[in-house]
């Protein structure tokens, strides 16, 4: 009696089920600490981003595949959009973000390289900032000189992501130790 | 039958924006997205922006609404100001004039409405009723599954995280954020990573043993078809941005 014939799926359940997690923590952790941190407060929009980049590097480490970003940046572009408030024209611009940082992954050395991993994340995050900024600045367009403090804010928050950056990898370094993160 | 007629009462309370399905509020979202960015001109902006509001307060939600504009009028006076003190230092940067911030503004109310329309009227299980109907593959449907549904528990767990440190005598506040972040990242950081990695594992395990994703398509329990409602909402924004669109381009056009 043959066996039926499974398709091996690209995808694993078990992997898109860590994507989903991190997309929510990353959201919510995002989320609590800019209000406990108490609105605009600079250090805790960089401490925001520390913890959004260092949850990033700690997803790419657990799931090494072609279109992670990608795949993460439409999650949480979508569940933005029907939750919290999330425009549905910057879904396109973190797709193009995502497909860059994962393109870039792959073009010096792959998933199985750290330090492309960190510089694909590094590049993600650039990228979707400047994206967000180009489609701010269409929005205010007729006065650009309002794009400024925005542009000054993203720049504070971008130095928390490259700060994430690092301590993402101490991160790693521990989930590893405890046996949390295996490759 | 009691539970049928608690039922009934319950769908008649429901505002008209609430009875709408979702897709028709993101097919909504999205138009106004997209036609808003494209208009200039004050006065179709402002008919937008105005069909809009009246969208959004349908909605019954008064409170957050308000909050939501009182705060996009705090954000414009706390850029206006900034722009302001720029002019005077940097007399070379022009001269401040208030009519450039009447479009930014307009565009800015017409996306928070829509989305707010959105936001406020749907809940969890249509949201999720809404991504299954849509037909979207295994690959997005999964995923957004699981961090909606994962949201609420994380909320919890860093609450329960909070009040562990309190009875430490570790207390997160803005003062705390600001002047020892280091030290709240790696208490708050540290047990949420590790809860959801486990939270993430025991899910997955569940999905396996549930057979998710070993089969070729999904099958769907029911669908839900769009209503009468739907194709009126959708007819009336349709007709509204083409309208502001012809008002905008009349003199190319004709």
């Amino acid at each position: 009696m043959s066996k039926p014939v499974r398709k091996k799926r690209y995808w694993q359940t078990r992997e898109l089920i860590v994507i989903g997690t991190f997309a929510a923590l990353t959201k919510v952790a995002s989320l609590l600490i800019a209000i406990a941190g108490g609105g605009m407060n600079p250090v805790s929009l960089v401490l925001k981003n520390i913890v959004a980049t260092s949850l990033l590097i700690v997803l790419v480490y657990k799931v090494r595949k072609f279109g992670v970003l990608t795949l993460y940046a439409l999650i949480n572009s979508l569940v933005s959009l029907l939750f919290l408030g999330g425009n549905v024209m910057a879904l396109p611009g973190m797709l193009i973000a995502g497909i860059v940082g994962d393109g870039f992954i792959m073009m010096t050395g792959g998933y199985k390289r750290a330090w492309a991993l960190v510089l694909g994340v590094g590049l993600f995050d650039l990228l979707s900032r400047a994206i967000s900024l180009g489609y701010s600045y269409l929005t205010v367009r007729e006065e650009p000189r309002l794009l400024i403090m925005a542009a000054i804010i993203v720049a504070i928050g971008y130095t928390g992501c490259l700060l994430g950056l690092g301590s993402g990898l101490l991160f790693v370094k521990e989930l590893r130790h405890a046996g949390i993160v295996r490759e | 039958m009691p539970v049928l007629s608690e039922n009934r009462k319950i769908s008649k309370d429901l505002s008209i924006i609430q009875r709408l399905d979702v897709r028709t509020k993101m097919a909504i979202c999205a138009l106004s997205s997209i036609v808003a960015l494209f208009l200039e001109g004050i006065y179709p902006l402002s008919i937008l922006a105005v069909a809009s509001m009246v969208y959004a307060l349908l909605h019954k939600r008064f409170v957050v609404v308000f909050v939501s504009y009182g705060a996009i009028l705090v954000m414009g006076l706390m850029a206006a100001f900034c722009v302001k003190i720029m002019t005077l230092v940097m007399p070379e940067m022009g001269k401040m004039e208030i009519q450039f911030f009447f479009s930014p503004f307009l565009r800015v109310m017409i996306l928070v409405n829509v989305i707010l329309a959105l936001a406020l009227s749907s809940r969890v299980q249509s949201i999720l009723t809404a991504l299954k109907t849509l037909r979207l593959p295994l690959v997005i449907y999964l995923p957004a599954a699981v961090m909606i549904r994962f949201i609420p528990s994380f909320i919890v767990d860093i609450k329960q995280i909070s009040e562990s440190l309190k009875i430490r005598g570790y207390h997160i506040n803005p003062l705390t954020i600001t002047f020892h972040p280091l030290l709240t990242m790696r208490l708050l950081f540290v047990p949420i990573v590790v809860r959801a990695l486990r939270s993430s594992d025991e899910l997955a395990i569940a999905a396996e043993l549930k057979g998710l994703g070993y089969s070729e398509k999904i099958s769907y329990y029911k669908t839900t078809a769009l209503s009468l409602a739907d194709y009126c909402a959708g007819g009336v924004a349709t007709t509204l941005l083409c309208g502001a669109c012809l008002f905008e381009y009349q003199d190319k056009l004709f």
